[in-house]
């Protein structure tokens, strides 16, 4: 079996742009573009990191973060921060309006990012729920969006989203 | 307009800041602003500059007219190309980045849904271009959204221009009746058939309770004018009548029924054969978005739903129509203060069966999901046997099946509870609300305001108003369903083809084979190419080998120029004519493809291996097999040329249905032949076998090869070695590993395992 390449967190300092783009120096060697990968981004998101850089334009993986953890507060709250940028998915706050019409559904919802009218065809394989409490809803256009805590919904807006699930 | 359309508002906005419609070249539209709230952001290319609006649309839909689009601006931005350095797409998950990288700094333009991600990918590359000057290839491009040209919203289904929006269950039961216009005539019978067989129901109460009472019963007398006891005590008379109404009201209803179920049969036959050619003349992308198992719902199941729609749905809304309105009519002529009373009644009765009705409809869901996902568990691990066996986890299959089990009887509890519980207590409301109207008509008849005979009927009345109310309570979900099912199946219907005969097609009866890929690149996903800008020319005769790396995008290549799919950019041409150009008919008789995964149809070797060409002859077919080295394996079968493979037929193996697949596209005699690891699944013997054979069958034909094993390709008389959907080499054997590239490479890892195995 491989021996997994984990990256030693005092090796790695990461750095942000204003418009959110990764940089990493380690081993003396500068990387811009840094892309980082949540290996199981529901079961652990701060755990198991891939890192992957370009070079000579192709991707390749530098190795691994097992945990966040051992990372400086300020580095840590960096990656987290990139990471919540890199993963956000409008989430869902209240449901709306919900119609069905001709096999696809519509429905009005308030997310995060704002009002917006969605529509799902194939209802049991785009409405799916992920772990115990969370939903992850994929409209026609392949646009994501999530329900993170089914418990904190109002009850009407969890009434109606239980009915597909 | 590329990418998108513009809203009459957004063009009166671009132009208020002076930028007229005719100078825009590209448009895309973005829908998060750079503070991450959902924003409509319109971008304009022109031939200069890039501008960008930002704002808010409101969407202001109007009744029988088209919807109005308002726009309000909140901020407008334009940046000249020349000072454009660079256009970053920074893709993160689900919500990507627009910058701009200029002289003066980076400036984050937007933020792109996972959805526009592709489109800006092409309107980036436009920005370039246009900037540097370099020519702009827009052949294949589509427009990317289409909109519904009443409310404005895109189309669910881009392929299918029907927007369920607009939509609703009564334009599907509309459009279904078309397919009943043949049927006209018997339209006619059936609706005066069903009218009768109501109106001598609805009389049946008149004779079996207010006659029977009041005529047969009741000893003759006259209370206040009215003649009563008329035939008193012929109780042999009203039984042979009420006998003789039902009798004929059951033969209508039986002929209707008969007649119905007939034409509903005949329809759904025909819309079955509709379906099914349309699906034949659809596109390879549809079957690949779309499970086989939904395709087959949809020819079986959804036609069962309509059937059972026309047979026992619609029939029976007629006559629950009609006997509502006899009802009332009936009813109020006997009295209509109770009648008023009874239908009070009913509607609150009416108003908690649809309470409990919306619940159980809930729970029902519940169970539904509950059963899918236990069955699912069971073809799962059913189907994994193999594997289950091999690392003996069958109590951990136990287990996994036992947890859905177990929410499947759980949910069957909750709906059977709920419904045990609720159903004694509306019926036993039902059932006091009907005491007290009898109660109530008693003390009428007491008072001599109605007769015993008008309270039994008005009674028997109530029953049948809520028997049919409940029919339309009941009834409503089973509608929606099947009219899910007729937009099902007129889905496919209106669905257009991707790849499409040209109007005016080319007719190429027998062609040269002379190939000519230019410049092509294509994407499966929109902003995710596979083939990169490829060209190679194949000479008439000529063999050309492509080989590299699992998903490389080799196959894909050999796709398009059978044209199972449209190259998105590019053009290939088969002796000098684009391949769009021509004929389906000549195109696909005069390339034959030999796939590794070969698919034999449910029928004999010999009609298998002539599927191509029905007409060859058994000479032929036998010829075929013999050239492909598959008649000695077929003459083993007791059944020889004539056993059954396919589903339920005897099992081949990889090689034996390689090899026939082979025969059927040596009888196919095609001009470019195209093997893609036609012979993978064999042992060297006969790859070398099916090589010599291929020599043969060279003469005169182009060959395009695909191989792993590069040995099979060393006929070949030039290679083209494909990288991540790029052209990177190409020449002889020789020449490329001359070149010590990628070639040189798979070569070497190849003669390294064959040193290997000669050590051994």
């Amino acid at each position: 079996m491989n021996q997994l390449n984990y990256l030693s967190s005092r090796e790695l300092t990461f750095s942000l742009s204003e418009n959110g783009i990764l940089s990493l120096e380690t081993g003396g060697k500068h990387y811009d573009n840094v892309q980082l990968i949540r290996i199981f981004p529901f079961q652990h998101p701060e755990e198991y990191l891939s890192v992957s850089v370009r070079e000579n334009g192709e991707p390749k993986e530098l190795g691994m973060i097992r945990t966040l953890e051992d990372f400086t507060p300020e580095q840590r709250e960096l990656v987290s921060g990139y990471l919540r940028y890199k993963y956000f998915i409008p989430a869902i706050e209240k449901i709306g309006k919900i119609e069905e019409k001709l096999g696809y559904l519509y429905m009005d919802v308030t997310t995060v990012l704002g009002k917006k009218t969605i529509c799902i065809s194939d209802i049991t394989t785009n409405i799916r729920q992920v772990q115990n409490n969370s939903v992850a809803i994929i409209d026609v256009q392949g646009n994501r969006y999530a329900i993170e805590n089914l418990d904190a919904l109002d009850k009407d807006t969890r009434q109606k989203i239980e009915l597909y699930l | 307009m590329f990418f998108c359309n513009l809203p009459e508002s957004v063009v009166t906005a671009f132009a208020d800041r002076g930028i007229s419609s005719d100078q825009i070249r590209y448009t895309a539209k973005a829908d998060v602003s750079k503070e991450n709230q959902y924003e409509e952001i319109y971008l304009a290319l022109t031939q200069d500059e890039l501008c960008i609006l930002y704002g808010h649309e409101r969407f202001v839909d109007r009744r029988r007219r088209e919807t109005q689009i308002l726009y309000q601006v909140s901020d407008y931005r334009s940046f000249p190309l020349t000072e454009i350095k660079e256009v970053v797409i920074d893709r993160l998950y689900t919500v990507s980045t627009l910058i701009i990288r200029t002289d003066d700094g980076e400036f984050t333009v937007c933020r792109l849904s996972l959805s526009s991600v592709g489109l800006f990918e092409k309107f980036r590359d436009r920005v370039l271009a246009l900037r540097d000057g370099s020519p702009i290839d827009d052949s294949g491009l589509k427009d990317e959204r289409r909109c519904c040209p009443k409310c404005k919203r895109p189309y669910p289904n881009q392929e299918r221009t029907i927007c369920p929006n607009c939509l609703s269950n009564t334009t599907s039961f509309k459009r279904l009746l078309k397919e009943y216009l043949d049927y006209k005539k018997e339209a006619v019978i059936i609706f005066a058939l069903i009218l009768i067989s109501s109106i001598l129901t609805l009389l049946t109460p008149l004779f079996s309770s207010q006659m029977f009472y009041d005529q047969v019963l009741t000893e003759p007398s006259t209370v206040n004018g009215e003649v009563f006891g008329k035939y008193y005590g012929q109780l042999a008379m009203i039984v042979l009548a009420i006998f003789g109404i039902k009798l004929v009201a059951t033969f209508f209803s039986s002929v209707y029924g008969i007649i119905v179920s007939k034409i509903s049969c005949e329809v759904l036959h025909k819309l079955r054969i509709k379906i099914f050619s349309s699906m034949q003349r659809l596109s390879m992308n549809f079957f690949i978005s779309k499970a086989t198992g939904t395709l087959m719902t949809r020819i079986d199941d959804d036609s069962d739903w309509l059937y059972h729609f026309f047979v026992d749905l619609v029939p029976y809304y007629i006559v629950s129509i009609l006997t509502v309105i006899g009802l009332v009519i009936i009813m109020c002529t006997l009295d209509p203060l109770l009648t008023l009373l009874i239908f009070a009644s009913i509607l609150i009765i009416g108003f908690f069966i649809s309470r409990i009705q919306y619940h159980l409809k809930r729970l029902h869901r519940r169970q539904h999901r509950a059963v899918r996902s236990m069955k699912s568990t069971i073809t799962d691990s059913l189907g994994g046997q193999k594997v289950v066996k091999s690392f003996a986890r069958e109590e951990q299959e136990i287990r996994r099946f036992g947890i859905r089990n177990r929410n499947y009887y759980q949910t069957r509890i909750d709906a059977g509870y709920y419904n045990a519980s609720r159903m004694p207590i509306l019926r036993m409301i039902y059932r006091f609300s009907e005491i007290l109207i009898f109660g109530l008509g008693a003390f009428f008849v007491i008072k001599g305001n109605i007769t015993l005979g008008t309270l039994t009927a008005l009674i028997a009345y109530a029953d049948m108003a809520l028997n049919s109310i409940e029919f339309f309570m009941s009834s409503a979900n089973e509608v929606a369903r099947s009219m899910d099912s007729a937009s099902r199946m007129f889905e496919i219907l209106d669905t257009e083809p991707s790849v499409r005969e040209s109007d005016h097609p080319v007719r190429i009866d027998r062609m040269k084979g002379d190939i000519s890929v230019n410049n092509i690149s294509f994407e499966y996903e929109v902003g995710r190419p596979v083939i990169k800008n490829v060209s190679f020319h194949v000479c008439a005769g000529q063999m050309i080998g492509l080989v590299g790396r699992t998903g490389a995008g080799k196959s894909t290549i050999i796709n398009l120029i059978a044209r199972l799919y449209d190259v998105t950019e590019g053009e290939i041409t088969i002796d000098g004519v684009n391949i769009k150009d021509i004929a389906f008919e000549d195109l696909r008789r005069n390339i034959g493809i030999v796939t590794q995964e070969t698919f034999l149809f449910m029928d004999t070797i010999a009609n298998n291996i002539r599927y191509a060409r029905p007409d060859a002859s058994m000479d032929e077919v036998i010829a075929a097999a013999k050239a492909a080295f598959a008649h000695d394996f077929i003459l083993r079968f007791p059944e020889g040329y004539d056993t059954r493979v396919g589903n339920g037929g005897v099992q081949l193996s990889g090689g034996e249905r390689q090899r026939i697949s082979i025969a059927r596209a040596i009888l196919q005699n095609p001009a470019i032949l195209i093997l893609d690891e036609a012979t993978a699944a064999m042992d060297t013997q006969t790859e070398r076998n099916i090589q010599s054979a291929i020599e043969k069958l060279r003469q005169g034909r182009t060959i395009i090869s695909i191989a792993h094993r590069l040995s099979t390709l060393r006929d070949a008389d030039t290679l083209a070695v494909i990288d991540d959907g790029r052209l990177c080499e190409q020449g002889s054997h020789r020449e490329l590993l001359d070149l010590r590239g990628v070639y040189y490479n798979l070569h070497k890892i190849q003669l390294d395992s064959l040193k290997f195995i000669n050590q051994d």
